[in-house]
């Protein structure tokens, strides 16, 4: 894609012209803080930036070494390997995993690739290492189902070892990735193929234009193969699929239902033989493992650019377009002077004009990168803000599953049918934040008030003021409270503060309850669009 | 509810009506969608594809070939629903037969089938019949269950959840589904927050300084508005509906009739959510999922035709119901008895708008559908295929949609609107 732009670029389109015109300090520390921590910034943040705008760009430095910013990339790349899906074909039933929350254990299958990436970036690891790598990002629940070298008796994602003999791929000897994509005799891997060049090389075989040839005889298997070896409408992807496909057949499975499915097998690797018919190649240079694979997209000149194309993208919130030709180039330089690290291409496109743009002027359309939270990015500044965490009753996310929980109704993608996150607001998306804000915000004005010594947004007020007994605390509450949320500083006489003490006294009419009024206040703060877009 | 007794109240609820003979009304404003989806694939060779005199296709003991009118359809004794169906609707039907997916994977073809497109990006046709009018409707596109693809049409899709979730956010319910006991405010105090908050969203609306700006705030007071609207059906209306279709029918009926949405989705996967899929066995799985499914349809047309409209007499009047799956079975059984994946499939549209009591195109002698003259609706060896394509432009035209956006260089079938 980077390539094709770079090419049509040249011939006839002309850069914008026109400044953009940036966020001002505070906004841009919001959106960066969002992007790579998945929280607001801390009010010591907010005022180093506003007491000192050169501060900004050191501060959003220290982003990168925050740990949230591995989960922020996981969270992000998930639009991408689509694992996080609540649709395996897999029997769960063959593994001893009782005792186990089960919304648990598909999150974390879904989430091997995506820790896998997480991990490159946090620790600067070059990019390479996702389709090179001999180890893989497990936890115990992961570790229960398959052959890993993790640690007995601990817990949690760590970087371990398959013990099964699988070559050195990353992501492509992983198995959730091929638990998430699984084929079929006649598929015969190629979707698998498919995935791995879409995923890695941003060529999606589905999206090109076919014809049908109604001339092939399905019922004819010969008549079939022949047609994918000879015929013209076939051989435009086949030609270089079915090579790439016969890369996977260690991850041939003949009993979906089984534990077979959590191994490896070295021993089925040339199973191409009687599925496919056509040996392992990448793009015409034969090779024999998915060792080989692995090494080929490392150095194929479209692996790095296709990175460039999913982090541009992820952080503007848009796909990319012809016009963007010119920065995706910068990008992609500044990856491989970077070391080929993930954080040396997220400060490249941080630090563009694209990412800190305010307004259309100046941009080859209206393509302002203002973004709406994704049900992970909502859930997860909430957390941070008041250290409520909505699960059920089982300890599942609600946020995060769609069996049990809001993940479609917030506008979350599910890996099947929503691909991408939504971008827009709808009327669920509205109400599943309004049922958030509530317990949010009834759950940390509770604890703000048991226990006034370490508050987490309350520190001006005690809970037993009104507006006639403590309308100065009251009104520096709110303030602080605006300043938290949104990094805005309102005026003790302004329009923000008169309307939540409007508010307040309209609800401690109701019932006489401080608490609850002051937690009705914060659930419209947590409700407020500027919650939402960042 | 047994399904003996269902029938025998639905025929009496049918004749009460006055159903059949042309009961549904010309091209009507406003009109509805309800898209019926089983999902698996299923083996249209017991109901829609008549090809006894077929060798090449496996057909089923027991199976009579049956008509009314101008539909022809697999009669079976397994299956009395199916026939109950069209002798009652088959003035208001069109079969499409031989409609091609282009591919043989569910998760594709599930994408094609609604969507025309591969990528999972395109909304399907329920979201872009649900947007071109969504600031009508409070759920524009409701997707009780099945697949749906928002596209980048999100603002306009709501799902109601499996386990009856919007029902649980609508009501305050969702307060006990919390691990850590929290309290979210009365009725009283959710209004006052409520009225703060369209307050807030209004003004938030007004300030905007750029193009995307300008939307998300806009579509945030939009949804703020219909907000409001949703909550007051939590007095009215129960958006939870079980796996079973006549339940499913009951949730999509009540949100038609009270004008919450435009399009609304169901699916059948059988009793046990087992689906169509049926490698193995593939007879003793589809018969009683066939069953079960027109079942279903008959309950819902019986409340189509019961409940008045929000622009014509009845539902029924202004509401097209598209009965679908993402693929077709292999016309013979493999060695577990099974049938698999076929890109040739069937839909079944039933509905004001269509030239109905016709099926359209069929299956030559290798089971590939028949090409389509699209002006028509015959078959016509030098026409296009039917396509997955071809239906959804269809749908589209028939809601007064250009459908040249979403499925460019395909004709829609006009023979069979009118």
């Amino acid at each position: 894609m980077v390539t094709a732009l770079l090419a049509a670029c040249t011939e006839n389109v002309e850069p914008a012209p026109e400044a953009i015109v940036p966020l001002d300090p505070i906004d841009l520390l919001v959106r960066a803080s969002l992007d790579l921590r998945g929280a607001r910034p801390s009010v010591a943040e907010l005022e180093a930036v506003e007491a000192d705008p050169e501060q900004l760009e050191a501060t959003i430095e220290t982003f990168y070494a925050d740990p949230r910013f591995a989960t922020r990339v996981a969270d992000l790349f998930a639009e991408v390997f689509l694992t996080r899906t609540e649709s395996y074909l897999v029997s769960f039933a063959a593994y001893d995993i009782d005792e186990f929350v089960f919304a648990d254990v598909l999150r974390s299958v879904g989430d091997e690739p995506l820790r896998v990436v997480g991990q490159v970036a946090a620790n600067d690891l070059p990019i390479t290492d996702l389709v090179t790598a001999d180890w893989t990002m497990a936890n115990e629940m992961l570790a229960a189902m398959w052959p890993l070298d993790y640690p007995a008796g601990e817990t949690g994602w760590k970087q371990v070892h398959y013990t099964d003999g699988r070559p050195a791929a990353g992501i492509l000897a992983s198995n959730a990735l091929w638990w998430r994509y699984q084929s079929t005799e006649s598929n015969a891997n190629r979707k698998r193929a498919n995935t791995a060049s879409r995923i890695f090389l941003c060529n999606d075989y589905l999206v090109r234009p076919i014809e049908f040839d109604r001339n092939i005889n399905l019922l004819d298997e010969a008549a079939v193969d022949d047609a994918l070896r000879s015929d013209p409408g076939c051989l435009n992807c086949h030609t270089s699929l079915d090579p790439l496909a016969a890369y996977f057949f260690g991850f041939w499975w003949y009993e979906n239902g089984s534990s077979e499915i959590a191994q490896y097998h070295p021993s089925r690797e040339r199973n191409w033989e009687t599925y496919l018919g056509t040996p392992p190649a990448y793009y015409g240079t034969p090779g024999s493992s998915l060792a080989d694979l692995g090494t080929s997209i490392a150095a194929d000149n479209r692996f790095p650019e296709c990175m460039v194309q999913h982090v541009t993208e992820l952080l503007l919130r848009r796909d990319v377009e012809l016009l963007d030709a010119d920065r995706l180039t910068e990008h992609r330089d500044a990856l491989i002077d970077g070391g080929l690290t993930l954080s040396s291409l997220f400060r490249s496109v941080i630090a563009s004009p694209e990412y800190r743009a305010a307004t259309d002027d100046g941009l080859p359309g209206t393509q302002v990168p203002l973004k709406m939270v994704t049900p992970a990015l909502l859930g997860s500044q909430v957390e941070d803000l008041t250290g409520f965490a909505w699960k059920n009753l089982e300890g599942g996310d609600l946020l995060q599953t769609d069996a049990m929980g809001f993940l479609t109704l917030a506008g979350g993608a599910d890996g099947v049918y929503a691909v991408e996150h939504a971008t827009a607001p709808n009327t669920t998306l509205v109400l599943v934040q309004e049922r958030l804000a509530e317990a949010a915000a009834d759950y940390v004005v509770k604890a703000d008030a048991d226990d006034p010594s370490h508050p987490r947004l309350f520190s001006k007020v005690t809970f037993t003021e009104t507006p006639e007994t403590g309308a100065a605390a009251m009104t520096a509450q709110i303030q602080e409270l605006h300043f938290r949320l949104f990094g805005n500083r309102v005026a003790a006489d302004g329009p923000e503060v008169e309307s939540n003490l409007a508010l307040w006294s309209d609800l401690y009419a109701v019932d006489a309850d401080p608490i609850a009024a002051w937690a009705g206040v914060l659930s419209a703060l947590f409700r407020d669009p500027d919650f939402l877009f960042y | 509810m047994n399904r003996r007794r269902f029938l025998a109240g639905s025929g009496a609820a049918l004749t009460a009506l006055g159903v059949p003979s042309g009961a549904l009304g010309a091209t009507q404003p406003g009109r509805k969608l309800i898209v019926v989806y089983a999902p698996g694939g299923w083996d249209i060779t017991r109901v829609f594809a008549d090809a006894f005199g077929n060798t090449n296709v496996d057909m089923e003991t027991f199976a009579t070939p049956a008509s009314a009118g101008g539909i022809a359809w697999v009669s079976h004794p397994e299956r009395p629903s199916v026939d109950v169906f069209f002798q009652n609707f088959h003035d208001d039907a069109v079969v499409l037969n031989g409609v091609m997916v282009r591919s043989i994977a569910h998760e594709i073809c599930t994408m094609i089938s609604l969507t025309g497109t591969t990528s999972g990006l395109a909304p399907d046709w329920p979201a872009v019949v649900a947007a071109a009018d969504r600031t009508a409707y409070t759920l524009p596109h409701l997707v009780i269950s099945g697949p749906s693809f928002p596209g980048d049409l999100g603002v306009a899709v709501a799902r109601t959840g499996i386990a009856g979730q919007l029902e649980a956010l609508v009501s305050g319910e969702v307060e006990s589904w919390s691990a850590v006991p929290v309290v979210h405010p009365d009725r009283v105090a959710e209004s006052l927050i409520d009225r703060h908050m369209a307050r807030r969203a209004e003004a938030r609306a007004a300030s905007w300084r750029s193009t995307v700006e300008q939307e998300l705030v806009g579509a945030f007071d939009d949804s703020m508005n219909k907000l409001t609207a949703l909550k007051d059906l939590r007095y009215t209306m129960d958006f939870t509906a079980s796996p079973f279709l006549e339940d499913q029918a009951r949730v999509a009926v009540d949100a038609l009739a009270r004008g919450v949405s435009r399009c609304v989705t169901l699916s059948y996967a059988g009793l046990q959510g087992q689906g169509w899929d049926t490698h193995a066995n593939n007879d003793t799985q589809q018969s009683p999922l066939w069953e079960e499914l027109f079942a279903g349809l008959l309950e819902l047309m019986v409340s189509l035709h019961s409940t008045p409209g929000t622009s014509a007499p009845t539902l029924a009047d202004e509401t097209l119901v598209v009965v679908m799956s993402e693929m077709g079975r292999t016309p013979q059984l493999n060695g577990l008895l099974g049938k698999d994946h076929w890109p040739y499939t069937s839909a079944l549209l039933v509905g004001p708008g269509l030239t109905g009591d016709r099926v359209v195109g069929g299956f030559d002698d290798v089971f590939y559908g028949h090409p389509v003259d699209p002006a028509s609706g015959d078959v016509a060896e030098t026409a296009p295929l039917l396509s997955a394509e071809t239906l959804g432009a269809t749908l589209l035209s028939w809601a007064d949609i250009n459908p040249g956006p979403y499925v460019s260089g395909v004709e829609p079938l006009t023979g069979i609107l009118t």
